[in-house]
């Protein structure tokens, strides 16, 4: 400014903020009180570390002050590397809309990616170290660190590096900031998949739950992120979350021998290349030797990257054809993942109807247990018995057991497939209707190692299940009686028969294991018996009789079919 | 901006070190706690230039530890308001630009870089360019800019800083 002696001034102006309106231009006269411009005080809209990022004053000064009153409700930051920024709503919305504008137009989605038991499995315990080539040993810069061990999934490379130009990854993780970062830096060391899209456990809301970080990472709304993690619990079961198979590598491989230990050492300290020949021998035979004792956990046959590869096609694909139509049809509706992923997992087992075998105990809610959960989210339905139509046509499709149960024998008679819960399990993680032949139910399958399996103490008093053992024995010994006499009116026998299934109908009581087995077989010869009434030959009958009892004799001894006492649910063994 | 100050410091010296090496011992004590570290009032002590003078050490009662009053004369770094500084970037994000200027973190909020460079996210990493220029903003390139406002916190100084203004950038 120029003032009446032609002499140049400048004036520091006391507030900041944005011109929003000049009224005045060069060589204009200034009179007294006259306006010269509008604006717009700084919002302070952006805040790193208590300073204004736009007009660069520290707030913490003027805390007290009206200014910042209407400013209080910043948010963390939409990049979690940088928790040192801070929002408002607005802004932060505004960048995030750019975001999804930007993946809209290169027609790409968020994917939400975990490590742990997802791309890479790690551990930080030597003995749990089967030999292979692509373990990674390392050490985190931080104080007190321990050596940790790390095995890519196999395909994680390829599974990114295909899924790129279809998918923007971010890494949501429950390990802390250095571990995410030297993990990050290992799967993806030039920064092209991850680059700064890290958010580690130092920066996650809640310690038991992810799902609480997505509002923070996506201000506008999660419609375009899909998630894939080996857990659903920390996710809250969210719809658009992909259950993928928990990647396992390091098992328990019981006690090594002091050479191989020192092998490993060695190995750590990426010496390798320098060992002599010799050396590398004795090594190569030593991971030999474990190889052949650890079967299955040296040869890495994980290949669950290329089938989730095709699922994250398949669901873009989807997506992208969706709203491709709600463009066409100039609707400003942007489908929604959430919505599109549980339909397509819905397809998957379309027009089964299953239900369960001896994989809960009988008081247990069938709606809320786990497997009715995962298998009505692929769409089928599930009955608590077998189910058949008014014309007496069976109407269920599988039966999902975990022992030779009454209802699985039930359910062989009439053609149905009788499959292991792992079908169920393999069905859930790889998105596909698994061919049955493979998890066919087998008399040596052991349901007690099965995920979905639960034994959850059924809340029967001591005093029910004594009166229970008491008509077992009672039941036994009357059967017992009658292969002495050979003889049995079809009255007595259909009272035995009676209270046999009283007892068992199939879930609506617990027994010990063991006695619901006989049991059950029992009834099973004693309905074939009605089979063969036809005949009318009670000495077929009689004989059956006396091999069930022989069979039982023999199944105490050999343990074969019936429950040994390890397998007895835990409850059980307490209350005896 | 850089000072040569004549500055004070305390050492607290354990009494095992008590010996014909004390002295040297003191300067290289004062080397390790003093340089590279922020005070509040004069900025980062960069390099201590001369060590004028150790005092008489005391002995704290009950403890037997000694401290050494120390003066010295330091180069500090010292930022202000309004200065323009060179820095080297470290993080370009969709916020904005991380740089750093020596020891000090400077942010540069987008709404403070040049409208007409634009955040491109596709590339890598993550830059801010111009659509006519081949001007480019990327990590581990050195700007030019003007800082619009200081934090000093206990430890650490922290800087906002802005591109807006006759001949920054670059």
């Amino acid at each position: 400014m120029i003032d009446m002696n032609g002499q140049r001034q400048s004036f520091p102006s006391p507030i900041s903020g944005i011109i929003t309106k000049l009224y005045i231009h060069e060589m204009d006269v200034l009179s007294y009180s006259s306006i010269i411009f509008e604006y717009e005080a700084c919002r302070h809209s952006i805040i790193f570390k208590n300073l204004c990022g736009d007009c660069g004053i520290d707030l913490s000064q003027i805390k007290n002050t009206l200014l910042t009153s209407k400013h209080v409700n910043h948010v963390v930051p939409i990049e979690p590397s940088f928790s040192a920024i801070k929002f408002t709503a607005e802004i932060a919305a505004k960048y995030d809309r750019e975001e999804r504008n930007y993946l809209l137009r290169k027609r790409k989605l968020h994917l939400l990616v975990d490590l742990d038991q997802t791309l890479v499995h790690t551990t930080n315990c030597v003995n749990h170290y089967p030999s292979s080539p692509d373990v990674v040993a390392f050490q985190l810069n931080i104080p007190i660190s321990q050596i940790l061990y790390t095995k890519l999934r196999p395909g994680v490379k390829e599974f990114l590096t295909n899924l790129q130009s279809f998918y923007q990854f971010h890494i949501v993780t429950f390990g802390d900031r250095p571990y995410a970062n030297a993990i990050a830096k290992l799967i993806d060391p030039d920064g092209k998949f991850f680059a700064d899209r890290i958010l580690s456990r130092d920066e996650c809301v809640s310690l038991t739950d992810k799902s609480a970080n997505l509002n923070k990472l996506f201000h506008c709304g999660d419609s375009l992120v899909c998630i894939i993690d080996d857990r659903e619990d920390v996710w809250k079961y969210a719809s658009n979350l992909i259950q993928v198979k928990p990647y396992t590598w390091f098992k328990d491989v019981g006690d090594i021998n002091d050479t191989y230990l020192s092998s490993i050492n060695k190995w750590n300290d990426r010496n390798h290349q320098f060992y002599t020949e010799k050396n590398e021998l004795t090594e190569l035979s030593q991971m030999e030797t474990l190889s052949v004792k650890n079967t299955g956990v040296a040869n890495d046959d994980d290949l669950y990257l290329y089938r989730l590869e095709i699922i994250l096609k398949h669901i873009h694909m989807i997506f992208y054809k969706s709203y491709d139509q709600s463009i066409q049809n100039k609707s400003d509706i942007i489908p929604d993942l959430k919505q599109i992923m549980p339909n397509i997992r819905q397809q998957i087992l379309k027009s089964v109807s299953l239900c369960f075998s001896h994989m809960m105990s009988q008081d247990y809610p069938l709606d809320k247990y786990c497997g009715t959960v995962i298998a009505e989210a692929m769409g089928a339905t599930v009955t608590h018995d077998l189910q058949f139509d008014h014309n007496g046509i069976i109407q269920t499709t599988h039966v999902i057991a975990g022992k030779q149960t009454y209802k699985v024998y039930q359910a062989r008679q009439n053609n149905i497939k009788v499959v292991t819960p792992e079908w169920l399990i393999d069905c859930y993680e790889q998105w596909e209707k698994k061919s049955e032949e493979n998890y066919i139910l087998t008399s040596d399958y052991n349901v007690q190692q099965c995920k979905l399996f639960t034994d959850i103490t059924p809340r029967i008093s001591k005093r029910r299940y004594c009166e229970i053992q008491q008509q077992v024995s009672i039941i036994e010994q009357s059967i017992s009686y009658q292969q002495n006499e050979c003889t049995m009116n079809i009255n007595e026998r259909f009272d035995i028969e009676k209270k046999v299934t009283d007892l068992c109908i199939d879930d609506d009581i617990d027994l010990r294991p063991s006695k619901r087995q006989r049991i059950v077989s029992l009834t099973n010869t004693v309905n074939e018996k009605r089979d063969t009434d036809a005949d009318d030959s009670d000495s077929s009958y009689t004989y059956k009789m006396h091999n069930l009892i022989l069979n039982k004799e023999d199944r105490h001894s050999s343990d074969e079919e019936g429950l040994s006492d390890d397998e007895t649910p835990h409850g059980w063994k307490q209350k005896q | 901006m850089f000072f040569h100050v004549s500055l004070d410091h305390e050492i607290l010296l354990h009494p095992r070190y008590f010996g014909p090496q004390l002295l040297k011992t003191v300067r290289r004590m004062l080397f390790n706690e003093v340089e590279g570290k922020c005070i509040g009032k004069y900025g980062y002590v960069i390099a201590v230039t001369s060590l004028d003078n150790i005092g008489v050490g005391k002995i704290q009662p009950g403890r037997g530890y000694v401290i050494f009053p120390v003066k010295y004369h330091a180069i500090v770094f010292r930022p202000f308001k309004h200065e323009v500084v060179e820095a080297i970037i470290t993080q370009v994000t969709k916020m904005g630009i991380f740089c750093k200027i020596g020891p000090l973190t400077c942010f540069i909020s987008r709404h403070s870089i040049p409208r007409d460079m634009e955040y491109d996210p596709s590339a890598n990493p993550p830059c801010y360019k111009k659509k006519d220029d081949d001007l480019m903003i990327q990590p581990d390139d050195s700007i030019r800019v003007k800082i619009a406002g200081l934090q000093v916190d206990a430890k650490e100084f922290f800087a906002v800083g802005t591109l807006m203004d006759d001949y920054l950038v670059s």
